[in-house]
């Protein structure tokens, strides 16, 4: 089975709000590095942590994260 | 306290909680290093005695720095939600990974060196100790600076 890479537009949308990592990291409780590595698509955020980001953020978990289509 | 106050106590609290480790594990290293009697053979010009002191005095301070951080932390429910987020988690169990990979190559490499009669049972034993508590630890340093480049 073909790996599943998740992408994200997570650093579009903050900068869009005018938020720095800090501060989105501040509101759902999370450290800066744990915003910066899930922009970076380094770590795969769980259920949970996406819930929480698309609510500090406004928006629904599919405008933010989107699974990347296998060539 | 402001938006953005709470991260940067967090980061912060978390830097010298790395650097407390390093230094941890150095203090530990380096007193265990010496204690070695292989190294005092073939080093036999090192100071041995005032290494000996160096290192379990940079480790007692170490000790000392590291609890009172932990503390800090501890104390503080927001910061210490921050600092125990789910990364933090991941790159923990990764270092615990790490750790009992690095044992066990060391254990089969002691193995075979005891096997020869290059080094004693209390030599591995002291090497072994040393390394099953340092490599987790500086493995989750390692982590945790790369995740905040």
């Amino acid at each position: 089975m073909a790996e599943v890479v998740l992408g994200n537009r997570l650093k579009d949308i903050r900068s869009a709000l005018g938020l720095t990592q800090a501060e989105l990291a501040e509101r759902v409780s999370v450290s800066r590095k744990t915003i910066n590595t899930v922009e970076n698509g380094v770590f795969v955020p769980s259920t949970t942590l996406a819930l929480r980001l698309a609510a500090a953020l406004k928006r629904r978990v599919e405008d933010i994260f989107y699974i990347v289509p296998s060539r | 306290m402001t938006t953005g106050d709470l991260g940067r106590r967090a980061e912060t609290l978390g830097r010298q909680r790395w650097w407390a480790t390093a230094a941890l594990v150095t203090g530990w290293a380096g007193w265990m290093f010496v204690i070695l009697k292989p190294v005092q053979r073939l080093l036999p010009d090192v100071p041995s005695d005032g290494l000996f002191f160096g290192g379990f005095v940079i480790y007692g301070v170490a000790l000392v720095w590291l609890a009172a951080i932990v503390v800090r932390i501890r104390r503080d429910h927001a910061v210490c939600g921050i600092l125990n987020d789910e990364l933090t988690r991941a790159n923990a169990r990764r270092a615990y990974a790490s750790g009992y990979f690095a044992l066990y190559a060391s254990l089969l490499l002691f193995a075979a060196a005891e096997a020869y009669d290059l080094v004693s049972p209390r030599t591995v034993l002291l090497a072994l100790v040393t390394i099953g508590t340092a490599a987790p630890l500086l493995a989750n340093v390692w982590f945790e600076r790369a995740a905040a480049k």
